[in-house]
C-alpha cells in the first residue's frame, strides 16, 4: 500500500524533524497511527512465495493477491515475535535453506537482509538474547515438517544460517490447514502461473540460479506504462531566463520543496545547470536532470551505532519530500554498514514492479541503481543522492508477456542476441528503466531488465533492456 | 461434383506437401507465411505428417536402441516434475542449444518405448492445443508430456532425437544427437501425498483476514 494513497503526516515529521538535533526519542512525538503507516509501507516483503516440493514449481503471490496480505500479517504478528524470543530447536546451514531442498512451504522473502534491531523498530517488538542469527533476510513456514496439528516449522534464513523454530500456532493465527492446502488452491487457480527456476530449468544459462521465470508461452502479467518528468518545483531555468523574474520563482519553489525549514538560511548559487544551496554544515546541489545530491560538511565523528535511528533519519529525509514524486511507492532495497554509518537505497516502485535508473555519465558502459541513496549515522543524514522524478501512470493496465521461453526465443534472438553469447543470466526481471541524464518528460513501457555477466563468479555485470511484449 | 471432389484432394495434397517441404528445407517461417507467435512450435505445419516423414526416411537412426550420442553436442535437456497439476506422469521438458545463435534452428522430437517400440511421445498444453511430439528452437526449449508408467518397478524409457533444422542428409554426431534417458516417476510418500492429494475435494480457499 503505498504512502502516497494513506497520506503522509508530513505535519507532524515536519514539526520534528531537523537535521541538527534530530535523534530517536523525536519519534515519540508520532501518534502510533501514523507511525504505524509509515512502517508499513517500508516494512514488507519483497515476494511471497509458494513452493512445492520435489520440484521447481513456485508460485510467487502479488502484493495485490488475496492470500499475500493475510499471510504477510500472519508472519508479523505472530511468527517474527516468535523467533525472537525462543532458542532455535537447531541450526542448520545455508545449503539446507528451503529453496536448495524444495520443500513445501511458504517463504517470506526481504528484499534485503534485514538487521534485527530494524526489525525490532519495524515490528515493535522486544528482542531478546536468544537469536543467534545476524538478521532475517527470509522466513519460511512448513507445514509438513511438524505432524502435530498446532505446530508449524519456521526456518529463518540470514544468508549464512538457518535457524529452525517449531512455533505453536496462535489461536487467532492462520491454521496449519491454511499454510498445508495453499498449492492445491493455487493449483486450483488461473490467476497465478506458476514458476521454475532457472537454476533448475536451465542450469547452463544461470549465474544466478534463483531467478525465477516462467516457461509457459503464453503466461503474461498486468502492467501499465506511466509518465515520468523532474518535478515542475526543481527544473531548473535555461540560461536566457536566469536574469529574469523567473530565476527568482524557481529559487523559491526549490527553496521550498528541498530544503523545507532551512530554506531561509541557506545562501543560493545558480547556473543554467546547477542550482546549489549551501551554509557551513549543508549542501544541497540540484542538477538540470533532476538529481540532487545532499552532503552534511562537518567532519562526523559516529559515537553510537544505531541502525534504528540512521533508518528513521534516511526515512524522513525522503518523506518530507514525498509529494514531489506523486504516485509512486518507494521500497529499501540494500543497507550497508561501515564504522556506524548505513549506506541505505531505495527503489521507487509502481503495482510492485522496481523503477531502475540508468546512468552512463560515470562510464560509458552504464550502470543501474536506485534512484535514492542515503548515508546516515544515529545522528543525522550525511549524504544522499535522488534522482528525482514526478510519476503519473497512464490510463489502463495491458498484460505483457512475461514468458522466459517468449523472451528468449522471440526478443532476445531478433532484437539482441549479443546478450546470450557466452553470457550467464545473473538477473532477470520484469520493471521499468529511465536514463538518468534525460531531463525531459518520457513515457516508460514495461521492460525486461536483464543482467548477464561473462563468468560464473558474476565479478562483471552487463545490463539489458527490452522492451516486454505486449498482448493481444 | 466429382471435378470438385478432385480438385480439393489436389489442392490439399498440394497445400500438405510445401509445408512438408518447407518445414524439411529449413525455409524461415515468415517465408513459410507464418507469424512471429508460431515460430516457437515446430508443429505450425502438419506437424504429424513432418513426423512421419522424418521417421520413413531416418527410422534406422531414430529408432536403433544401439545408437545413441556420446555427448550433448546440440542440446542438453532437464527434465523436471510437474506438480503444477494434479496428474502425477506430468514432466516438464526443457533444452538448452549448445553454441545456439540466430541463423541456426533445432529441433527436438520425443518418443517412449512401448513394448519394445517407439512410440511418439505427445506434448500437453500446446498453445494450439495441436497433436505434436516436436518442438524447435534457436536458444532454448520447453514443452510438457505425460509419461507412461508410474512406479518403481517401471521405467519410462525416453528417446529425444535432436536435429539442426534444414540439414540435407541427418548423421548421428555430426547433425544429429539421440539421447536416451530413464524416468522412473515414484508413488508419492505418504506426506507427498498428503501435500499432493490431501486437498483434491477442497476448492479454492477463500481469502483469510486477521
Amino acid at each position: 500500500m503505498s504512502l502516497q494513497a494513506q497520506g503522509f503526516p508530513f505535519r507532524f515529521v515536519d514539526a520534528i524533524f531537523s537535521f541538527g538535533s534530530n535523534t530517536t526519542s523525536e519519534l515519540k512525538d508520532l501518534s502510533e497511527a501514523e507511525l504505524k503507516t509509515a512502517k508499513d509501507a517500508y516494512f514488507k516483503p519483497d515476494n511471497i512465495i509458494v513452493s512445492i516440493s520435489l520440484d521447481s514449481n513456485q508460485w510467487i503471490l502479488p502484493e495485490n493477491q488475496a492470500h499475500y496480505q493475510s499471510i504477510w500479517n500472519d508472519a508479523k504478528q505472530y511468527y517474527i515475535p516468535v523467533i525472537y524470543s525462543k532458542k532455535p530447536d537447531k541450526i542448520l546451514t545455508k545449503d539446507d535453506w528451503v529453496l536448495n531442498t524444495n520443500k513445501t512451504c511458504t517463504i517470506i522473502d526481504f528484499p534485503v537482509l534485514l538487521p534485527n534491531e530494524l526489525i525490532s523498530w519495524f515490528g515493535d517488538i522486544s528482542i531478546s538474547g536468544n537469536y543467534s542469527f545476524k538478521g532475517i533476510k527470509s522466513i519460511a513456514i512448513l507445514p509438513l515438517e511438524n505432524v502435530n496439528e498446532t505446530v508449524n516449522t519456521v526456518y529463518v534464513y540470514d544468508e549464512e544460517t538457518v535457524h529452525v523454530y517449531n512455533v505453536q500456532i496462535d489461536p487467532n493465527a492462520l491454521p496449519k490447514n491454511f499454510y498445508r492446502n495453499l498449492p492445491e488452491a493455487l493449483k486450483n487457480q488461473d490467476e497465478i502461473i506458476s514458476a521454475s527456476t532457472l537454476g533448475d530449468t536451465f542450469p547452463k544459462l544461470a549465474q544466478n540460479p534463483a531467478i525465477p521465470i516462467y516457461l509457459d508461452l503464453y503466461s503474461s502479467t498486468r502492467m501499465q506504462s506511466v509518465q515520468i518528468s523532474i518535478p515542475d518545483a526543481l527544473v531548473l531555468t535555461q540560461e536566457e531566463d536566469t536574469e529574469s523574474g523567473a530565476e527568482g520563482q524557481r529559487v523559491e519553489g526549490i527553496r521550498e520543496s528541498i530544503l523545507l525549514n532551512q530554506r531561509d538560511s541557506l545562501m543560493a548559487s545558480l547556473s543554467a545547470n546547477t542550482a546549489t544551496f549551501s551554509d557551513t554544515e549543508n549542501v544541497y546541489k540540484l542538477d538540470a536532470s533532476g538529481t540532487l545530491n545532499y552532503k552534511y560538511l562537518p567532519a562526523s565523528e559516529v559515537n553510537e551505532i544505531d541502525i534504528s535511528a540512521a533508518f528513521i533519519h534516511a526515512l524522513s529525509f525522503i518523506e518530507l519530500r514525498r509529494d514531489l514524486l506523486n504516485k509512486v511507492d518507494i521500497t529499501l532495497s540494500s543497507i550497508k554498514e561501515e564504522k556506524g554509518v548505513f549506506t541505505f537505497t531505495f527503489d521507487y516502485t509502481l503495482n510492485g514492479f522496481r523503477v531502475l535508473v540508468y546512468d552512463n555519465r560515470a562510464n560509458s558502459t552504464g550502470s543501474v541503481s536506485s534512484a535514492i541513496t542515503i548515508k546516515a549515522s544515529a545522528d543525522r543524514v550525511l549524504e544522499c543522492r535522488w534522482v528525482m522524478r514526478r510519476f503519473n501512470p497512464l490510463g489502463n493496465y495491458h498484460q505483457y508477456s512475461n514468458s522466459f521461453i517468449d523472451l528468449v526465443e522471440n526478443k532476445i534472438m531478433s532484437e539482441s542476441p549479443d546478450i546470450l553469447r557466452n553470457r550467464l543470466f545473473a538477473g532477470i526481471e520484469e520493471g521499468y528503466i529511465f536514463d538518468a541524464s534525460k531531463r525531459e518528460s518520457l513515457i516508460l513501457y514495461p521492460s525486461w531488465i536483464i543482467a548477464t555477466s561473462p563468468d560464473k563468479e558474476g565479478t562483471q555485470i552487463i545490463w539489458n533492456f527490452i522492451p516486454m511484449s505486449e498482448e493481444d | 461434383m466429382a471435378k470438385k471432389v478432385v480438385f480439393l484432394l489436389v489442392f490439399l495434397m498440394m497445400l500438405a506437401l510445401a509445408s512438408v517441404t518447407a518445414f524439411a528445407a529449413g525455409v524461415n517461417e515468415t517465408e513459410a507465411g507464418l507469424t512471429q507467435d508460431e515460430t516457437v512450435a515446430i508443429n505450425t505445419v502438419n506437424p504429424e505428417e513432418v513426423r512421419i516423414n522424418y521417421e520413413n526416411e531416418y527410422a534406422d537412426l531414430f529408432f536403433n536402441p544401439d545408437l545413441v550420442s556420446e555427448e550433448n553436442f546440440l542440446l542438453d535437456v532437464v527434465y523436471k516434475r510437474d506438480f503444477s497439476t494434479n496428474s502425477q506422469l506430468r514432466y516438464k521438458f526443457t533444452g538448452t542449444v549448445v553454441d545456439g545463435t540466430v541463423d541456426s534452428t533445432v529441433v527436438m522430437m520425443m518418443y517412449i518405448k512401448v513394448d519394445g517400440e517407439y512410440k511418439p511421445l505427445y506434448c500437453v498444453d500446446t498453445k494450439q492445443g495441436e497433436l505434436t511430439n516436436a518442438v524447435e528452437g534457436s536458444f532454448v526449449f520447453y514443452t510438457k508430456a505425460e509419461l507412461l508408467y508410474l512406479g518403481s518397478d517401471k521405467v519410462n524409457e525416453v528417446r529425444f532425437v535432436i536435429f539442426k533444422k534444414g540439414e540435407e542428409k541427418l548423421e548421428l554426431g555430426v547433425n544429429l544427437q539421440i539421447t536416451d534417458m530413464l524416468i522412473v516417476v515414484k508413488n508419492l510418500t505418504p506426506i507427498e501425498r498428503v501435500k499432493v492429494e490431501f486437498n483434491q475435494f477442497i476448492q479454492a480457499l477463500p481469502p483469510y483476514s486477521s
